[in-house]
């Protein structure tokens, strides 16, 4: 095994992005994350201190360590991903994939290669905040532990990131349906549930999504802000443990389940994504988590709002079973390249699929999303949206206007990632028109979806229209409790999303078409032509 | 497995739905030779060089790389090969210097002797004035280049280059085979596909040559020649006094055909054996006629391909 020290990846991405030409790139993405940090950070500090008539001097330390975890957070969660997504993607646009492919290294060491090399402007801005932010979290009073958790939290919510983004990228060049079916997975799972937390009102929350920013939110708020004075405890089948773990377990579950997928992608160029062996194993952990931490909800009794929690059980088992179906029976890219670059007509290309080997599966998990989807609708608390004010409870209420904004704009910022990088790949052109999309698309979509239900409060249910939440709270604290129905929201949030999606996929489709079916795929300029003298 | 391959390939076939790019192809590659592999667009060259290179499975046999499965291990196959793929860029944000001394670094090069082999290797593909610069500044004869070195920058036993000449100008092949040749000198075996086949001729010491998939003919380059083309190409250059008797000599030997002239040399068929040519430049002289060069055409890999393939049916 190849030390880090002497990984190639690693070094050449370090010549790649650590020279003094990128301090002005990273310069500029740091500092836009700081200000949008500074800018949550300054909403939430002045409420806080106007209601509760804090003094803001002697707080300034904690405020500190608050904005350096909230630029930690967002450098782990959205940048990390961006610079994952592009990791593989980046390889093949340049043609310089084979060299990546031939490399005499395992599969591992290439992805543990990837994964640091291309974040280490990210990592090392990371250890620099997260250290300063401990500093200051000491000096404001913070206890060690909760910082150190927190940093737990964060180091993994990172890998299992990172993970994802080197999958999708791996993927993408292989086959674009596969791709697509991970992104559904991922919008799906963003709701995976959590438990309740020390009966503070968890009953259920959206993991992957809220994880880091309501851990740091707890981690730094004060104790006597919590409900009980401490921070909390949940259960596992019969046991208590902090809460931290639970959203520790899941990312190193996903952490490990991706990085096994992405070794396998880089490792053959026909491999699927995992073993069915290894999808058989995650989909046991999976359950026996779900079931675990969320013994106590199904102890309580299902009342009309428990149902909405039994209907979430049920969704979560759907999701974590998706996941495996995508996983073990996801075309490899031989067969799908070469479909779409057979197939005449799309039904002929659906007929292929349906016949060959390994694909057949792919159209129940498509149908196994489908109906995921339409329990989600169905339930009364709309899944996932409607457990997010959950998640909040014991916490100042802008904390939970500021959480709701960003349970908001991290799915557009995924989705808009993974399909940036498959349109990417595909021409051109599709990039930046994939891009252009997605940026009128939250735009556009609520105008549309408000026009249609003489609904105004549907504006804000966009990633900029999130910010209306904060908007909503200053407003209230002066007197104008005029707020938009919370249920409104959801239900056009997730409508606008899954249209959102619709748009990509048919435009994704359009593009895919176009590539494979009029320009014939993965022939040189030299083939084109025969043997020729000199 | 013949006791000389390096690589081996039996019943390797490669499927593509309907279409067989690949099929049933057993082959031995011997070690040390330079193998050059020909054929039209679609006849499995790249393919064939994608599936010994690892970067393509096999439908269905085998590939073995002295001796070993070459897809049970084939990090340790990689360690091995050297492979120049027909169309690739390279890392266009790093220097020359240190897009080599990565793949150097991945092949257990460490301090010095990494710096050493990189410095190496950059004078061997004729680099050296552009090993600080950037690799977005090359032309495409210095990435083709930089692609050859990036290839050996571990001496690799076995060396796989898919068109490696294509898109250079003529000073830019003849450098690259020079240097092809020197690697060769080096110990390296060397397997090539290329359009361009006189060069071929001249480099090549094996020739296979593919049509839709198959091998219609592999061997020594001078047997495959002479097995398809009994009668051999040969242009004599006399001293213009003797060109006149060299004329009437050859119009009355029996092995020779189709004699014209064309701007003082002599061109014409010639039916036999090395021997037979050697009697023939030997008689020559003896007949007091002044020869410069008397050499076979470098068209005939060409001339061979062609009366191979336009002899056969296309395949559904």
């Amino acid at each position: 095994m190849i030390s880090l020290r002497h990984n190639p990846l690693i070094w050449r991405e370090a010549r790649r992005n650590l020279r003094p030409q990128h301090l002005v790139g990273w310069g500029m993405t740091t500092g836009g994350v700081m200000l949008l940090v500074m800018l949550l950070l300054a909403v939430h500090l002045s409420t806080e201190n106007a209601a509760r008539r804090n003094d803001p001097d002697a707080n300034l330390p904690r405020y500190f360590a608050y904005f350096c975890f909230g630029v930690q957070t967002l450098l782990a969660m959205f940048i990390a991903l961006w610079t994952s997504l592009d990791a593989v993607v980046i390889e093949r646009r340049q043609d310089s994939y084979v060299f990546l492919e031939t490399l005499p290294l395992t599969p591992a060491e290439k992805v543990v290669g990837l994964a640091i090399g291309r974040n280490l402007p990210c990592l090392l801005l990371m250890a620099c905040y997260g250290v300063v932010g401990v500093v200051a979290g000491l000096a404001g009073g913070v206890e060690m532990g909760r910082m150190l958790w927190l940093e737990a939290i964060l180091l993994t919510g990172w890998a299992a990131t990172v993970m994802i983004g080197l999958t999708l990228s791996i993927h993408s060049g292989r086959s674009s349906l596969g791709v697509i079916l991970l992104i559904l997975y991922l919008l799906l799972s963003l709701g995976i549930t959590g438990p309740a937390i020390d009966g503070e009102g968890f009953d259920a929350w959206p993991m992957l999504t809220l994880a880091p920013f309501a851990s740091m939110a707890r981690s730094v708020a004060p104790l006597e802000d919590l409900s009980h004075g401490r921070d909390g405890m949940i259960g596992f089948v019969l046991v208590d443990v902090p809460w931290q773990l639970c959203p520790i377990s899941v990312y190193l579950l996903l952490a490990g389940a991706f990085f096994h997928s992405a070794a396998r992608g880089l490792s053959r160029p026909s491999n699927p994504l995992a073993r069915r062996s290894s999808a058989l194993i995650v989909a046991p952990l999976l359950h026996i988590w779900l079931l675990g931490f969320l013994a106590d909800t199904f102890d309580s009794g299902f009342d009309a709002y428990d149902w909405a929690s039994a209907g979430m059980l049920y969704m979560s088992a759907f999701v974590s079973l998706t996941f495996i179906w995508v996983l073990a029976h996801s075309p490899d890219r031989q067969a799908v390249m070469e479909w779409t670059e057979r197939a005449g007509r799309w039904h002929r290309w659906f007929s292929e699929c349906l016949t060959e080997k390994g694909a057949a599966a792919v159209w129940p998990g498509i149908a196994l999303m489908l109906i995921a989807v339409a329990a989600a609708l169905a339930t009364p608390h709309i899944y996932p949206l409607a457990v997010y004010p959950e998640v909040t409870a014991g916490l100042p209420e802008v904390t939970t206007a500021i959480l709701l904004a960003a349970g908001i704009i991290l799915p557009y910022f995924i989705a808009y990632g993974c399909l940036y990088a498959v349109g990417r790949l595909l021409s051109e052109k599709s990039g930046p028109v994939l891009g252009f999309l997605l940026f009128l698309a939250p735009i556009l979509l609520p105008l549309l979806f408000a026009a249609a239900s003489g609904r105004d409060g549907i504006l804000s249910i966009t990633p900029i229209g999130g910010l209306g939440y904060v908007c909503d709270y200053v407003d209230s604290f002066n007197g104008d409790d005029t707020r938009i129905d919370t249920q409104t929201r959801y239900v056009v949030s997730l409508v606008a999303g899954l249209a959102l999606m619709a748009l990509s996929v048919v435009f994704l489709a359009a593009s895919y078409q176009r590539l494979y079916l009029h320009s014939p795929a993965g022939k040189s300029e030299q083939d084109q032509r025969g043997p020729v003298a000199a | 497995m013949s006791e000389a391959a390096i690589l081996e390939l039996d019943g390797l076939r490669k499927e593509y739905l309907d279409v067989v790019a690949v099929c049933d192809v057993s082959l031995a590659i011997p070690r040390g030779e330079i193998y050059g592999l020909i054929g039209p667009n679609g006849a499995g060259k790249t393919t064939l060089l994608s599936m010994a290179a690892t970067t393509l499975e096999p439908t269905a046999g085998h590939v073995r790389l002295d001796g070993g499965e070459l897809w049970d291990d084939p990090v340790r196959a990689r360690r091995q090969i050297g492979f120049m793929p027909d169309f690739f860029q390279v890392t266009r944000e790093l220097t020359v210097t240190d897009f080599l001394s990565t793949f150097a670094l991945a092949h257990g090069l460490r301090g010095q002797a990494l710096r050493d082999r990189v410095a190496e290797v950059v004078a061997l593909v004729g680099l050296q004035a552009k090993a600080e610069e950037k690799c977005k500044g090359l032309s495409r004869g210095m990435v083709q280049r930089l692609g050859l070195g990036r290839a050996i920058i571990h001496k690799p036993a076995l060396l796989l280059l898919d068109e490696p000449a294509s898109g250079l100008d003529p000073l830019a092949r003849k450098v690259l085979f020079d240097t092809l040749r020197a690697i060769h000198r080096d110990g390296s075996t060397i397997v090539i596909s290329s359009h361009i086949l006189s060069e071929l001729s001249d480099l090549c010491t094996f020739v296979g040559i593919m049509h839709e998939g198959e091998f219609l003919e592999c061997g020594r380059t001078r047997e495959v020649i002479q097995k398809l083309l009994p009668r051999r190409r040969m242009e004599l250059h006399v001293l213009a006094e003797s060109l006149t008797a060299a004329q009437a000599f050859l119009e009355q030997t029996d092995a020779v055909n189709a004699l014209v002239e064309v701007d003082g040399s002599l061109r014409f068929e010639f039916e036999g054996t090395d021997e037979h040519l050697a009697d023939l430049h030997a008689t020559l002289a003896r007949e007091g006629i002044r020869i410069v060069t008397l050499a076979e055409s470098a068209t005939s890999l060409h001339e061979a391909y062609f009366s191979l393939a336009e002899g056969r049916p296309a395949r559904d």
